[in-house]
Order: structure tokens, then sequence, then C-alpha cells
């Protein structure tokens, strides 16, 4: 009858520490790579996710025309003069907004279902209606859609227009903030 | 006995862990590969970037190509490819946006498509814009089809009615406004309530053409378009005399007979009489070029009518289209002479729909399906024109004596001629921008404006949009005037067809003798910017 050898305790305990080493080495990369994940969306260059953001603005509203009003963390923009007047509709609007809470930035704009369903939604304004407030109402009637231009930032500024210079988004993460330029280089204003 | 070690289990560990070293050694690579992200990311944006500017630059390259309009003769579309501006090759396109085919040399409007590819990030731009033609001091669009909404005597926009753009039609991404008014140019005998809807609209009055691009925009802001002289309105064609021509066609005694139209109808038709489309009946017009009714026509409730080749219907009495549908199918025309009161109920009329579901939009929203062009309507004197009940109507109805009412959540999606025109609440008109064939009253380069800004003095001699006026205006301004093509029965029709042969000639020849003018093309394009389609390795 053949008698089976087993394996030495000495091989026993370094196969086990090996293992264990490799094991908790595979754990820390495993680790690293899901803190990697999220951390690069937080500490990635700020100057980049500003870029980023003006670029997805740009595919959103190819026709950005000027900057109308801004705050802290809202900013009215007119998209376009789809309606041709060369004034402001409110199908024309969009604001970019910084939502704290989740880190994002955001592009809100009026949902064309609801102007297509009710035909006196659409409203031409002055040039020197508050915009902002105007964001505020549509809020309230519930007929903003959201489209997300950048994730992840401890903290975004918006920095009015002052003596020419152009509305600035001040971008910050944990480590760095970086500013871009948010008006188009040749702005239109509207006439009326 | 002696025993022997079992040598098949040893060595297990150092497989394991050089399968865990492996193990390791990937994710270590695999990390060190990620860490690059930022400068990847970097590098996109810069080729971005560099293919923007090259694709910008390429659109104003393909502007000017098409500055020369023979660039789009026997073209295929294609301006340039492989072309090649710093590290960035581009390739330019140019499409007919009436036909979404690739622009040739009658193209009126085209978009402009730059593919701009630098080191696989690619960037498109468009532009859309109206070709102007060379020859456009010698050629003018009579049948006031610029115009969304047009009055010779009084318009009035009620309650909550709305006039706007068909968002469906291929040339709405101009974005030129949508132009209503009275044919006089005043605001006497226009009324619009408060609370309808002219978003995008621009009201008619007299006035100096704007000099430029920024008086353009003054006057668009002030929602106004200025036309320095009062509109000639052209009355409808009339059709022939209705006779009963040769024993070939079907005839019928002077009594007060009721044809009843049903099956395919595939030859030219006189009837004396009435005629009817019987309730839940089909009929198919194939290859009937007329059909002539000396009486009224019903088409009754349920009834379908197939329009499948030009056709020309004469109605001397009244029409009557009740809760049905007439559909224009692709590569046919419907024209509808109307002599009496035209009555349309709950029904749909224009292209074939292609989503069979669709049953009467009023809301803007419905499928472009041939848009306006394929349909038309002339009602012939003062006679009252109502569309009710929820109708669509996608064409063009044209009564310059006549009193037309859309009520009732009823649509009318192309545009509205008439002495009095009612849009009362409820009801919409969406222009459809393809019928601006941008040789009429509201270009004053065309053939309509002497070179000192008045209306052509022959055009003032004439008052009818029928062949003979339109060649009598032809011959005596060296102006080709667009046909409205009206096949009639009877002795009549190949003089006409003469008649408009041998003017298409002249246009033709017009064109040729313009060849040398064609470096003054002027083009107006706008900008649609950029679709972004670069990878974000984020």
């Amino acid at each position: 009858m053949t008698r089976r050898r087993g394996f030495t305790l000495l091989e026993v305990v370094v196969a086990s520490a090996l293992l264990g080493v490799v094991g908790l080495a595979t754990l820390a990369f495993l680790s690293a790579f899901a803190q990697g994940a999220a951390a690069r969306s937080r500490i990635s260059d700020p100057a980049l996710e500003g870029t980023l953001a003006l670029e997805r603005l740009r595919a959103l509203a190819p026709q950005l025309r000027c900057t109308l009003g801004t705050r802290d963390d809202l900013a009215a923009l007119w998209l376009s003069d789809n309606v041709p007047s060369r004034s402001v509709h409110l199908s024309e609007l969009g604001w970019v907004r910084f939502d704290s809470e989740a880190g994002d930035v955001l592009l809100e704009r009026i949902d064309p279902v609801a102007l297509a369903t009710d035909r006196e939604l659409e409203t031409a304004f002055a040039r020197d209606e508050d915009f902002l407030a105007v964001r505020d109402d549509a809020l309230r009637a519930g007929i903003l859609t959201s489209a997300i231009l950048a994730e992840g930032l401890s903290g975004v500024a918006i920095i009015a227009a002052k003596g020419g210079a152009p509305v600035e988004l001040q971008f910050e993460t944990e480590s760095a903030s970086a500013r871009i330029a948010l008006s188009p280089v040749a702005p239109e204003e509207p006439l009326r | 006995m002696r025993s022997f070690p079992n040598h098949s289990l040893r060595g297990s560990a150092v497989l394991l862990a050089l399968a865990a070293v492996a193990i390791a050694t990937l994710l270590g690579l695999s990390l060190a590969a990620s860490r690059d992200t930022n400068l990847a990311t970097s590098g996109n944006l810069a080729k971005a970037a560099a293919a923007r500017a090259a694709a910008s630059g390429a659109v104003e390259i393909a502007i000017e190509m098409l500055n020369d309009p023979s660039t789009l003769e026997d073209s295929t579309g294609v301006l340039f490819e492989s072309f090649q501006i710093g590290d960035t090759t581009v390739r330019a396109t140019a499409l007919d946006l009436a036909t979404g085919l690739p622009a040739g040399a009658d193209a009126r409007a085209v978009e402009i498509a730059v593919e701009a590819n630098c080191g696989g990030i690619a960037q498109t731009t468009r532009a859309v814009g109206r070709v102007t033609s060379p020859n456009i001091a010698h050629e003018a669009d009579l049948d006031c089809s610029e115009f969304a909404l047009l009055a010779t005597e009084t318009l009035s926009i009620e309650g909550d009615a709305l006039v706007g753009i068909w968002k469906r039609s291929p040339l709405a991404v101009l974005a030129e406004p949508v132009s209503f008014g009275l044919a006089s140019g005043t605001r006497t005998g226009l009324s619009i309530d408060s609370r309808a809807s002219t978003h995008g609209c621009v009201m008619l009055l007299n006035g100096a053409f704007a000099g430029d691009d920024d008086d353009a925009d003054d006057d668009l802001s002030e929602k106004v378009f200025l036309l320095p002289a009062e509109i000639q309105v052209l009355r409808a064609p009339l059709p022939p005399p209705h006779e009963i021509a040769g024993k070939s066609e079907r005839e019928a005694d002077d009594s007060d007979d009721v044809f009843q139209l049903e099956g395919i109808l595939a030859r030219d038709i006189t009837l004396h009489g009435d005629a009817r489309v019987p309730a839940r009946s089909s009929i198919a017009m194939r290859g009937t070029q007329a059909l002539d009714i000396s009486g009224n026509l019903h088409v009754e409730r349920g009834a379908s009518v197939r329009v499948e080749s030009p056709t020309t219907i004469i109605v001397r009495g009244n029409l009557v289209i009740d809760a049905c549908a007439i559909e224009v199918f692709p590569g046919a025309t419907l024209s509808m002479v109307v002599l009496g009161d035209t009555t349309v109920d709950a029904s749909y009329l224009g292209g074939e729909r292609s989503d069979a579901a669709e049953d009467r939009d009023a809301s803007g929203g419905a499928a472009y399906d041939g848009g306006a062009t394929r349909l038309s309507i002339f009602v012939c004197g003062d006679k009252r024109v109502a569309v009710s009940e929820g109708s669509v109507f996608k064409g063009e109805l044209y009564a310059p004596e006549g009193r037309i009412e859309i009520e009732s959540r009823s649509a009318v999606y192309g545009r509205i001629l008439g002495a009095e025109i009612r849009l009362k609440a409820g009801a919409a008109l969406f222009y459809d921008p393809t019928l601006d064939t941008a040789r009429g009253w509201k270009n004053a380069e065309s053939g309509i404006w002497t070179a000192g800004g008045t209306v052509q003095p022959a055009l003032r001699q004439i008052s009818t949009l029928d062949a003979e006026s339109l060649a009598t205006f032809a011959e005596a301004s060296d102006v080709t005037p667009e046909f409205v093509p009206i096949l009639t029965v009877g002795k009549e029709k190949s003089h006409r067809r003469d008649r408009l042969r041998a003017l298409a000639e002249r246009a033709r020849s017009l064109l040729a003798a313009q060849a040398q003018l064609r470096s003054n093309g002027v083009l107006r394009f706008y900008s649609l910017g950029f679709d972004t389609m670069q990878r974000e390795n984020d």
C-alpha cells in the first residue's frame, strides 16, 4: 500500500505567507484603483475640467451668443436666436449652475416638450430682464431640464464681467483651481 | 516496502506564487498606463482645438468656392477632400437643404459640412445659407409665397392663434423670420390679439429696404419687414371654359347628375354635374392629369383620396371635404382650382403620411412628408374658405379675393393668401420656408424690382397669375417669372403647354446669357457651430 506524503510544515507556511502577501497586494491595488477612479474625478486638473466643460457647452449650444447675468453660482446665457428676432426668448435661454451638493456644473434649459405643449409659454424678453429670476420661475414651474457639463468639483465660482473682461468660471478641486472664460469671443447682445 | 513521496503535488506553491506575481505585474502595468490620463486628455483637447480651427477656416474656403455657382455644376457634393491645413485633414461637402441630396446647380439653400481630423480627433462644423442666383435680376416669383400670411384687405389673428415656422421643414435651420401682413404695407385692417403668438415673425410695412445687415437686424428687432411699395397680388388663374371634349371622355347630359368617383382614375375626366367621393370609399388618381367638374365636389366622411401623379382638379362649384384624407404621394402634386366656396372639416390634406398613426397634428410637430409644395388650392373670386374642426392642411391656400377662416384647432402647414384672413383662437399657421424661392417681393435684387428700387412697370400691367399674363410680363420686362403649372382639359391645354415650354426655354437662354455674371453671386451663411465628436479620456 502506498503511503501519501503531505506537504511539510515549512512548505505550507511559506506558501501561506506568499499567498497572503500577494493577496494583500492585490487588495491594495484594487483598492487603489477604486480610490483612483473616484479621486481622478476630484483631483484632476481643474483647467482640464473647465476646458472639457466648455467643450460640452459648445456641443450643446453651438450658437451661444452672450451672457445675460450672473450671480455666485449661476450664469444666464442667451444660447441662440432660433426665434429670429434679435431679442431673447424663453426657448433660447440657458443657465450654467453649480450644484454644490453633487459637485456638478449643469446647463439648464427650458424643456422643449413644455414649450410645444403650451404655446403661450414662449415669451419675448427685454434685454434688461432679470434672467436669473426667470430661471427660478421656470424651476418652480417644473419646466427645466439639465445636462452635466462637469462633475466631481469641490467648488465653482462665477465671476461677473468687469471692465470688458468676460464672465469667468473658477473651477476648484481639492488641490487646485483654474479660471475659464465663459463668454464667446465675439458676443452678440440682444438688440431689444 | 519502500514508500515514495507523491511528486505530482510538489511545487504547487511555486506555481501559485508565479501566477500571483503575474497578476500583480499586470495590475501594476495597468496602473502605470492609467496614470497619464490627464496627459492624454490634454493632447486630445489640443488636437480638438486644432481640428476645430481648421474646420472653421475650411468653411470660409467652401463659402468662397460657392460664390462661384459653377462650383456646383456637375457636382457630386464634395467641394474638396484630403485637404491639409497644418496637421489637420479636412473634407467639405455641400448638401441641398431642400432635398438632402448633394447640392447641384439648382440648389437654392445648401448646408456645408466640414469634417476635420487631427491625429484621430474629429471635429465637424456646419454652415447653412441661401445661394443667390447670379441671374436674380432676371428672375421673379410673383405668387407671394415668401409670405406666411398675406391679406389684401383684412388680417385678423385672434385669441391664442399662432403663426410660426414649420420646424420640420429642412429650411427651418436657416432661422429666417416668418413674414405676415397686408399687401398694402399698412396696419389698417390688421388685428392681432395680445394672446396671439407671433414669435419669430415680422410684420410687413411700408418703408425702405434694409440697406445692410445692421439695418436688417434693427428691423428684425422691431419685428418689421420694410418694403418700398405695395405688393401687387395677382388673381388666381381662371380655368378655361368648361366643355366636354370628345367622345373618349366621360360625358353627361345637362342635368343634375351626381357622379360617383371610386377606384382608380387613370385618365383626364370632364364631368358635367356634381361629383362625390362616397363615404368610406377610396380613390387613387394615377395618371389623371386633370379632373374638371362643372358642379360641386363633395368628398364624404371617411373617404380616402390618393394622388399618385401630377394632377389638377377644377371644381366650378363648391368644394366640401368632410372628415377624410387627401394624400399626395411623393413625385405627385395636386392643384385644385375652386370657383365656389371651399369647406374643409376635420380632414387631412397634404403629403402622404409617413406615420400612418399621425392623424391631425395641429401642434406644429407634424411630419414634413414632402412639405407644403405638393398641394395647392386656388380659389377664384370672392368666395369663402373655411378650414375647421381640427383639420390639417399641408400646402398653399391662394385666394386673393377670398375670405378665409381657419378655426377650431385647425392648422395650416404652408401659407395662406387671401383678401380677408381670420386665424381664429386655437388655430395655427406653420410656414414652410421651402416655399420662399428668394426671387419674390422680399428680395430687393429680384426681377420684381428695377435698379432704381421701384416695381417693374410691366408687373403693374398684369393682374392674373396665369401663363398668358406671366408671358406678357416676361416679354415686356426681360424677367422670367416662376410659373404655376395648372393642367386643364380641353383645347387650350396644348396651347398653354407650348407657352410654358417656350417660356422655360427662354429662361434657360437667359441663364446662359447671364453666365458671365456668376462671379457676382452673393452668399449669406449662418454658422451652426461645431458638433463635438472628440473622444474624452476622462
